[in-house]
This record gives C-alpha cells, sequence and structure tokens, in this order.
C-alpha cells in the first residue's frame, strides 16, 4: 500500500509576466520561435509566458525523480514552484516536508565576510539556527578543505575556493525533499570525486529527490522515475524503464 | 555527513514561507537576527576601508545642523541654541522616515537573487531596510547628543514621551515602507515619485522653520502627515509634551500606515517574485 505522497503537484500552471516595454514587437518575435514556453495574452493586454500548464506529480517516499527537457522546457521554473518561490498561477502544490533547493551554490555570501563568517550568513538565509550551525560549522570548514583560508576574506579566493565552500555549506543540511539545478559542477577532480560522494549520501538521506539535469548517465543511475517536460507540459512521468520509446530520446 | 538530522527547531525555522502573510509576519519578527544581520552588512558594505565609517553620517548631519543654524536663527530671528537643537532633531528624525521610503521601493528589486532563490518571508527584506535605517538614525543621534550637551538642553528630555514618539514614528516608517515597496517592485516608476514627493516634503514640513509659527497656515500641518510624525518624536527631546490632537494623529497615521502596508503586503505578495 502506498502511503500519503511527500510531494503532490494538482494542475499547476506558472505565467510569467512579461513587462518590458516593447511587449508588441517582442511578442511578434517571439511567436516564431521553437524555445520555450507558450506565449499568452491575458485580459489586461499583459503578456506572459506559460511557462508550466497543468502539472500533476506526486511523489512519495524514495522516489528519485529526474526532470528532463530540452532548454526552456519549464525544467527550472517547476523546481523554483516545489521550492516554495514561485507561487502557481493555477492548481495546487501540497509539500509535507522541508525543502532544500540548491539553485545558485555562491548564494548571499558576502565577498568582504571570511568563509568562517559567511558559513554563519549561509546559514541564517536557511533558517538554520544558532546553535545547530555552530555544530555543523567544523563539519563545513572540513569538507571544503580550504585550511587557513578560511580566516580569509572571501573576495581573496579563487572561483573554486568559492564553489568549494558554497558546497560544503549548501550540503551540509540533509532535507525531507532535496530540489536540485543540474549537479554542481566544482572544483578539481579530486573534490568532484568527495563532492559525488557527498551528494550521494544527502540524496540518501533525503526522503525526495528531484534532479533537474542534462546529464542521461547520472538519471540512470541515480534516479528512479523521470518527468520528461516538453513545452511546460508533462510529456511523460513515471518509472525510467516504462518509458515508451520516442518521447525522449536520450533516454531510450 | 555526520549532522544529518535536523532537530524540531530547524524545521519549524525551514518552513518559512506559509500562505498566510499574517503568519509570515509573525514568522519574521521571529527571524530577527537575519534581517538585523542584513542591516549591519548593509551599513558595512556602504562604508568599507572607510576611516570614520558610518560617523560621516553623523558629520554630515553635525555640518548641516551647524552651517543652517547660523543663518536660520538669524532669518528666522530665533536664538542659536534654541534653533541648533530643533533642527538637529528634526532632521535626524526626517532622514529615517525618507531615506527608508525611499530605499523601500527598491527593497524587493534590490534582493532579487535572494528573493528568487530562498523561501524567506519578503517582509524581511522590508525589515532590512527599516533596521538598516534605524542604525543610520543612531549615528546621527551622536549629533542631537552632542548638541544637546553643548546647549543645556538635555534636562528637558521626556524620556518617556520621546521613547513613545520614536517608536510611533518608526511604526509609521514600516508600514509605510512596507506599501512603497510592494509599489515599488510593480511599478519602477514609483520611486521617483517617491524621491520627488520627499524633496518638496522636507520645505512643507517644519524641519526647516517653526511649526508654532503663526504665519503658517495650517493646512501645511493638519494635512501633512509628516508633521505629525515629526512632531510626535521631536517635541519631547525638546521638553515639549505634543498636543492630544498631534498623539491622535500621530496614533492613527501609524495604525493606518500599518493596515496599508499589510493590505499591499497581502495583494501582491504572489506577483513580486515574477515582477522583480
Amino acid at each position: 500500500m502506498k502511503s500519503e505522497p511527500i510531494l503532490s503537484l494538482r494542475g499547476v500552471t506558472v505565467d510569467l509576466p512579461v513587462q518590458e516595454a516593447r511587449v508588441r514587437s517582442l511578442r511578434k518575435a517571439a511567436l516564431n520561435v521553437a524555445v520555450g514556453g507558450v506565449l499568452m495574452r491575458s485580459k489586461q493586454d499583459q503578456v506572459s509566458v506559460r511557462a508550466l500548464t497543468q502539472v500533476s506529480l506526486d511523489a512519495f517516499q524514495g522516489d528519485r525523480i529526474a526532470l528532463v527537457g530540452s532548454n526552456g522546457a519549464g525544467k527550472s521554473t517547476l523546481l523554483r514552484v516545489l521550492a516554495g518561490i514561485y507561487p502557481p498561477s493555477q492548481g495546487v502544490m501540497n509539500v509535507n516536508g522541508v525543502v532544500n533547493a540548491v539553485f545558485d551554490s555562491s548564494l548571499g555570501l558576502d565577498m568582504n565576510l571570511t568563509g568562517y563568517d559567511n558559513i554563519a550568513v549561509a546559514c541564517r538565509y536557511r533558517g538554520i539556527d544558532r546553535a545547530t550551525m555552530e555544530r555543523l560549522r567544523p563539519d563545513i570548514v572540513e569538507f571544503s578543505g580550504l585550511g587557513g583560508f578560511i580566516h580569509l576574506p572571501m573576495r581573496t579566493y579563487s572561483l573554486g575556493m568559492m564553489a568549494r565552500l558554497a558546497f560544503a555549506i549548501t550540503t551540509s543540511v540533509a532535507p525531507d525533499i532535496l530540489v536540485m539545478d543540474e549537479w554542481l559542477a566544482t572544483g578539481d577532480a579530486d573534490f568532484m570525486e568527495q563532492a559525488q560522494a557527498r551528494l550521494r549520501e544527502l540524496v540518501d538521506q533525503a526522503r525526495v529527490l528531484v534532479l533537474a539535469t542534462h546529464s542521461m548517465p547520472l538519471v540512470r543511475t541515480l534516479c528512479n522515475k523521470v518527468v520528461v517536460l516538453n513545452h511546460g507540459r508533462v510529456a511523460y512521468f513515471g518509472p525510467i524503464e516504462d518509458l515508451p520509446p520516442g518521447i525522449y530520446p536520450a533516454l531510450d | 555527513m555526520s549532522n544529518a538530522k535536523l532537530s524540531g527547531d530547524v524545521r519549524r525555522f525551514m518552513r518559512l514561507t506559509p500562505r498566510n502573510p499574517f503568519v509570515e509576519l509573525l514568522n519574521t519578527l521571529g527571524l530577527w537576527r537575519l534581517w538585523m544581520a542584513m542591516g549591519v552588512t548593509d551599513i558595512q558594505q556602504r562604508y568599507r576601508n572607510s576611516v570614520l565609517g558610518p560617523l560621516w553620517l553623523a558629520s554630515g548631519l553635525g555640518l548641516t545642523v551647524v552651517g543652517l543654524s547660523l543663518l536660520y536663527s538669524q532669518i528666522l530671528r530665533v536664538p542659536f541654541q534654541d534653533f541648533a537643537p530643533y533642527l538637529a532633531a528634526g532632521l535626524m528624525f526626517w532622514t529615517f522616515i525618507a531615506s527608508t521610503g525611499t530605499e523601500g521601493c527598491h527593497a524587493y528589486a534590490g534582493a532579487e537573487g535572494l528573493i528568487k532563490s530562498l523561501q524567506v518571508p519578503y517582509f524581511v527584506y522590508v525589515f532590512r531596510v527599516v533596521f538598516r535605517n534605524v542604525i543610520v538614525m543612531a549615528h546621527n543621534l551622536i549629533v542631537v547628543a552632542i548638541v544637546w550637551v553643548v546647549f543645556g538642553k538635555y534636562m528637558l528630555v521626556k524620556p518617556v514621551e520621546a521613547a513613545f514618539g520614536i517608536a510611533l514614528m518608526i511604526i509609521f516608517t514600516t508600514g509605510m515602507t512596507t506599501l512603497f515597496a510592494a509599489i515599488g517592485a510593480l511599478f519602477r516608476d514609483f520611486m521617483q515619485i517617491v524621491v520627488q514627493v520627499f524633496q518638496i516634503a522636507i520645505f512643507i514640513t517644519p524641519v526647516f522653520w517653526l511649526s508654532n509659527t503663526a504665519s503658517v497656515r495650517s493646512e501645511f500641518l493638519h494635512f501633512n502627515p509628516f508633521y505629525y510624525m515629526l512632531e510626535v518624536a521631536r517635541a519631547p527631546l525638546l521638553g515639549v509634551v505634543p498636543s492630544p490632537h498631534v498623539y491622535m494623529g500621530a496614533i492613527a497615521l501609524a495604525l493606518g500606515s500599518l493596515v496599508a502596508g499589510f493590505v499591499a503586503y497581502s495583494v501582491s505578495r504572489k506577483s513580486i517574485v515574477f515582477y522583480i
């Protein structure tokens, strides 16, 4: 018997308003474009892009869902809906648990503060209280591998070092529902290996994973279900092995 | 991973954006560490690597007060030692109201990166702007304190009335800023309007001139919301208890602005992320 879904979307539609002054010419130009969502016109002649159309899905305990589709198919929009950042224009979403969304690993960090202090900043943004942060910090410092640099201002870091720290921070708390945009490509080969291992741990602890990616090997090794998005609509949702041929050739 | 288990506390904290704006407001108050830290960081950024740092704010106010008081005390035929404290307090409060309101129009757009990737109640971004300006006001308070000591006004201060008046003014400003933040996010031209209104309002509000001047027509005072907010905070510092009329006006405005801000927040809440 299946239990209650942890994540449930019913008829979720998201319209992204286009507010540039040259809306009309933009609309004409965009109507012929094959990429992206469906262009819409609402009552007030407000042009909006329908990024998601009537998306319904249920995710249960242990589901590892890959989100695939061409550029502009609505993957990032759907992730933002799941993360509670975009409210649906229509439809409802029910989430039973804590969502941790990883979109941008450099998030909210202050370049003038030391890496050590930035751990506190990032945790504060994520709603992690001080005591928990103090508990997590040694682990984050250690995993970042920055050594003495952790006590220097972040503007002295290389991009790779920043990414290491950001990665260590964002993966320090295991959520119920982990929402990720692409695999975080960070650091040198050595770090990549550690990072993959840590992500795998995180994925194992999360009750539900939703991962938007273009990497098919990753989908095959990590996920059991797949959502194929096509122009904002769900073309297929179900186990990867049941994917009918032709819907998403890369996975056939 | 060593600390995978979340405490109940973190769970409660991470569930930050419920659908009910009132709960969002309560959560935001609970997140005081977050918006206070953001406000402090903003000020630090602004004065990074400068020797005086935020004290430049205070020195600017001090210079204005000395310079203008020399001139205005002659124009208005008021003793310098009376006009300088009046101007210092008035300018400090005016700067708070006007800067907070103006910066508030940009509160959401300025936090675009955070809003598009974090699940935090938007009130946080408003409170951050208010708190940042409270910090500025605290620095300006140094100048006011010096002026008070130099001219022996400190024994005039009515502390209870002053604290109540300043609290009312901050509440009014918070409500106004919540309103402006919502409008400013949806209509980018709004900030320019606000800037211009404050530019003219500083002259029609008794900041540079005395509110008890008989030659001033009363509508310049009674229909000017900023008059009430300024008077309720400033008068007790100068040893005067504001009239019941001023108190009624100030309390009504403070409550009204809170309601207006809350309604604007509730209405715009779902659109903001799409318009910044």
